[in-house]
């Protein structure tokens, strides 16, 4: 059998059109984890940027896959440090990163975001969130040019992360862009989830007017312009969704839907494919989905049971997840390899279906790696078409 | 010395210190990254 960097590409290509590839596709979803695994720790990266691309290899040599859906750490304590901000920071464990919610808008101020969002966000909000960037200038530049130049370090790193997976283990990274949605731009850094709560009920005429003029900005994050024809069909568009899960189907439809299905068929029209991280329960929601071009989104199911899943969206969306995080932690792995198994037999024929866990990992006591090995393995060498 | 908003520091930071790139389309790429990184963090 062939593993080579295109084979493992074109599998995830194939099976998200509902064609059978070679074998089923495995997906790595090694967060933080892969900085446990490693033995290492935030502050050796914070101080050695160059370590994030041994850290982050480090799993890779024991436990196959077929492509890992991001390529390093995202979200940094580093970057909020530097701006003064608490919106992130190092657990105690040294291992993983945490959110802090930080609600720098009040409910009142919405007229302010529908008015002007770019200058409402960088020019009010941030200064309130983030001490450094509250300064005068020239100190609020001196704190952005600081942001700067970490990243300029971090993505160059970054970028030789990809080269290394790509060269040492023929390993795709799936996620390219991210299609962040308006209403979750307006949940994670503005309102948080108790004023957005309040929102839907109290003002929900100006919470929506404030989604629609961010509909702006987050195409902008998409990085699509009007000009563009069309962009590739790998690496796909991602998004990580956090506020449908708490909200219910016809608050969803009124608020989230209209900007976000928009982003999506815009990617969709340029012949993109988009990954979606399905937080939460998302059954009551599979209409939304269904009415989706087919053959064009993969859904990274969470909490949803996915045998019924696979039956209810299964022939328009592709579906990844299933293998319990539980059972990795705390089965054997006779139980674990035999579940791998019930997932192959019931989901992957005809294709549409990407093995791995239910959730990404994080924390070193997410599973037993053991188990990890085992059912990639499994898939590896018994998931053929 | 005057004053400057943030997204005027942005401006600033695009005029001056992006010469590490080779085009005005990767530069704008990576201001667009820039802002949500620091909108995130």
């Amino acid at each position: 059998m062939s593993n080579n960097y295109q084979d493992k590409v074109n599998r995830f290509i194939t099976t998200v059109e509902h064609n059978e590839p070679d074998r089923v596709p495995i997906l790595s979803m090694f967060g933080t984890w892969a900085v446990s695994y490693a033995n290492s720790s935030i502050e050796t990266m914070e101080k050695d940027p160059e370590k994030e691309i041994d850290i982050y290899c480090a799993p890779h040599k024991e436990v196959y896959s077929d492509a890992t859906y991001t390529c390093g750490l995202a979200f940094d304590s580093l970057s909020a440090k530097i701006i003064g901000s608490e919106s992130h920071f190092t657990s105690e464990d040294g291992q993983t990163v945490q959110h802090k919610e930080m609600v720098p808008m009040e409910a009142d101020e919405y007229d302010q975001l529908a008015k002007d969002p770019m200058g409402f966000m960088f020019n009010v909000m941030l200064p309130r969130k983030a001490k450094r960037l509250a300064q005068p200038y020239p100190e609020n530049y001196k704190a952005i040019k600081e942001l700067l130049e970490h990243w300029k370090v971090k993505s160059a790193v970054q970028a030789q992360l990809a080269q290394r997976l790509k060269e040492e283990f023929e390993l795709p990274v799936l996620t390219g862009s991210f299609a962040y949605p308006a209403m979750d731009i307006i949940f994670d850094y503005l309102r948080g989830f108790k004023g957005i709560s309040i929102d839907l009920r109290r003002n929900p005429e100006q919470l929506l007017a404030g989604i629609n003029a961010l509909d702006g900005y987050a195409n902008e994050l998409m990085g699509i312009t009007p000009g563009m024809t069309s962009v590739p069909s790998f690496p796909f568009y991602a998004t990580m969704m956090h506020l449908p899960t708490f909200i219910n189907p016809k608050q969803f439809g009124k608020f989230f839907w209209p900007t976000y299905e928009k982003m999506l068929l815009r990617i969709h029209e340029l012949g993109g494919k988009i990954i979606i991280f399905l937080e939460g329960k998302w059954e009551p929601k599979y209409e939304f989905l269904n009415n989706l071009p087919k053959d064009f989104v993969v859904g990274v199911l969470e909490e949803d049971d996915i045998f019924e899943a696979k039956k209810k969206i299964g022939d328009n969306i592709t579906l990844a997840g299933g293998m319990p995080l539980h059972l990795l932690k705390y089965g054997t792995k006779d139980e674990c390899v035999d579940y791998a198994k019930k997932l192959i037999d019931t989901c992957a024929p005809g294709g549409g279906y990407i093995f791995t866990s239910s959730r990404e990992l994080l924390s070193k006591g997410d599973l037993n790696v053991e188990n990890l090995i085992a059912v990639n393995n499994y898939v590896h060498e018994n998931a053929v078409y | 010395m005057e004053n400057k908003t943030l997204l005027e520091v942005f401006d600033e930071i695009k005029e001056k210190d992006l010469d590490f790139l080779p085009n005005d389309e990767a530069k704008e790429g990576f201001m667009v990254f820039l802002r949500f990184i620091t909108l995130a963090s």
